[in-house]
């Protein structure tokens, strides 16, 4: 009888819990929706082929175009991925194989560390000291590549920790089955372990590009912030987040719903991307 | 030969541990064991140790070529330390040291300058779970052969159907060869860890209780493909399985804790130490199993 009633209250907890998390989400996306529509109404495909973007409070008197903000975001991405996912992952079977304990434990509080570092901290170094290298090099250096390279910094540590844990719960039978059939180290690893380990690597890999795609602070401080499509690494670009932060101080009416709609935007390629992770990982229960 | 020495277990309970004025352990195997092949691997006074802990002491043994020698022996006696110690895989736990002499053909195989991963090769081994890679079924077994320096398709191809039908999985998995191995039941995944080790086309086989997670059918499929293979190769098998030591084995080794490290108590003919050992560990050992 005692049981069954804590069993109830444990189950209406759980309900309510999981329906506070659902409820909140939905209605994020709905508030997203909602105050998008009226700039959506308005300038409807000019977010994708205005002339550029130079916002006005009345949709008729300025200009919409959002996708060089979306190219922005996206070579963000792609560039701190391109850099964080190898070299997060290299650090993960290093510690997990090569290193020493002493070094393979020292070298993950120091990964720890760095995942607890505010994004704004990043951002100040970023602007202060690497801004004026990059700019010895090639003006004006607040860039695509300073932005690249923080965000590289910010997400290695999700990627290096989620693929060390998935690197250490590879079972030992694997990779004694291996050493028995004489294979060496190095084929061990890339041929069982890190296939053994593949889910948690994507998952990794995954859940820092949602980081990269969402960070703001540190993007804003380091990219120049000019709209436009990149044309190089040392290019100024601005990304969605950026724009958001930057203009709505100030927004108001039509420009203020257009940057819903940069809210927007940025849920629907996160999503898209998940989506499409989802869809190449699913199907292929082995590699 | 292997129905006659069940019946002899299971009938005659009255089996002699008196009447043995017999042999020191140590010679048993050369007074009682019929005439049998050359030797394959020759262990002299082998001792393993993890840190300051013995886990055998002093173990001499030889193993015949072409013949199945089972090692049985209470938990704890150092079995798969010894096991692991013939294919050199007891080096990979930490702090453990060796001493003494391991020769497979008269060669020593812990001298300097042994190439320990080719060495394995010639030296598979079976373990006690089934441990196929979460690869494909394919891919378990060409993995290793790659490796080995077979990469034309063809020969691996080749390769990879004789050790199928070998363990006789081929018609089970020849229309799913690319799906994972984990779909397969425990029986087919040991004996596709047993056809990835034969893939290798290795001289000895080592078997660590490798039915102990088995159903009774995958077992008797198991015990078959042992015996089947023992033309073609030196097996040693570790087991618990008194009936399963004696359904298979040519020789049988019996460990057991003395001096808190597992020490080689007899070693003999299959139908001698079951029917008459020699030492009175045996017998009661033996005796304790049967009920």
């Amino acid at each position: 009888m005692n049981t069954t009633w804590k069993d109830r209250l444990l189950l209406s907890a759980l309900r309510l819990s999981a329906a506070i998390s659902g409820v909140i989400i939905v209605l994020i996306a709905g508030l997203l929706v909602y105050e998008s529509l009226p700039a959506l109404r308005a300038v409807g495909l000019g977010f994708l082929t205005d002339s550029s973007w130079h916002p006005a409070a009345q949709a008729e008197e300025g200009a919409f175009n959002l996708l060089p903000m979306v190219a922005g975001t996206l070579a963000l991405t792609l560039g701190a991925m391109l850099l964080a996912g190898p070299l997060g992952l290299l650090s993960a079977i290093f510690c997990q194989t090569y290193a020493p304990l002493w070094l393979a434990g020292l070298y993950r509080r120091v990964i720890e560390l760095m995942a607890g570092v505010p994004s704004v901290v990043y951002g100040l170094w970023g602007l202060m000291v690497l801004a004026p290298i990059i700019l010895k090099w090639q003006a004006p250096g607040v860039s695509l590549l300073a932005g690249i390279l923080i965000l590289a910094l910010m997400v290695l540590p999700t990627m290096a920790l989620l693929s060390d844990a998935a690197l250490a719960k590879v079972p030992l039978e694997y990779k004694r089955g291996a050493m028995a059939l004489g294979m060496s180290r190095a084929r061990t690893l890339w041929c069982v372990s890190v296939p053994a380990a593949r889910s948690g690597i994507i998952t990794g890999f995954i859940l820092a590009t949602g980081r990269a795609l969402g960070e703001t602070m540190a993007v804003l401080m380091v990219t120049g912030n000019v709209v436009q499509y990149p044309s190089s690494l040392f290019d100024p670009i601005r990304a969605l987040t950026s724009n958001i932060a930057l203009e709505m101080a100030y927004a108001m009416n039509d420009h203020r719903s257009a940057l819903f709609v940069s809210g927007l935007m940025l849920t629907l390629v996160v999503s898209i991307l998940i989506g499409l992770a989802e869809f190449i990982t699913k199907g292929r229960t082995h590699a | 030969m292997s129905d006659n020495v069940i019946t002899d277990i299971n009938g005659a309970s009255s089996a002699p541990a008196e009447n043995n004025a017999c042999c020191h352990p140590q010679h048993a195997h050369i007074e009682r064991a019929r005439p049998s092949g050359p030797t394959k691997m020759a262990v002299e006074s082998l001792s393993i140790h993890y840190g300051s802990v013995a886990a055998v002491r002093d173990i001499t043994l030889q193993l015949p070529k072409g013949e199945i020698t089972a090692i049985i022996g209470p938990s704890g006696s150092g079995k798969s330390s010894f096991l692991g110690a013939l294919n050199r895989m007891v080096e990979l736990a930490p702090r453990s040291r060796v001493t003494g002499r391991v020769a497979m053909d008269g060669n020593d195989i812990y001298a300097p300058g042994v190439n320990v991963t080719a060495l394995r090769r010639r030296i598979g081994m079976i373990f006690q779970k089934p441990n196929p890679f979460p690869l494909s079924i394919r891919r378990n077994i060409t993995l290793a052969l790659a490796e080995q320096g077979v990469r034309r398709k063809a020969d691996q191809e080749r390769i990879l159907e004789t050790v199928l039908h070998d363990v006789g999985l081929w018609d089970e998995t020849r229309d799913r060869l690319d799906k994972s191995a984990l779909e397969l039941s425990g029986g087919q995944q040991q004996r596709l860890c047993i056809a990835r080790a034969l893939a290798l086309n290795p001289e000895v086989l080592l078997l660590d209780e490798p039915c102990s997670a088995l159903d009774p059918i995958s077992t008797e499929i198991i015990e078959e493909l042992i015996v089947r293979l023992r033309d073609q190769l030196t097996l040693v098998i570790v087991t618990h399985n008194l009936g399963q030591a004696c359904r298979l084995a040519d020789t049988v080794a019996l460990f057991w804790v003395q001096d808190g490290a597992g020490r080689l108590i007899e070693h003999g003919v299959c139908e001698q130490i079951f029917n008459q050992p020699c030492e009175d560990l045996t017998a009661s050992y033996i005796r304790g199993r049967k009920g």
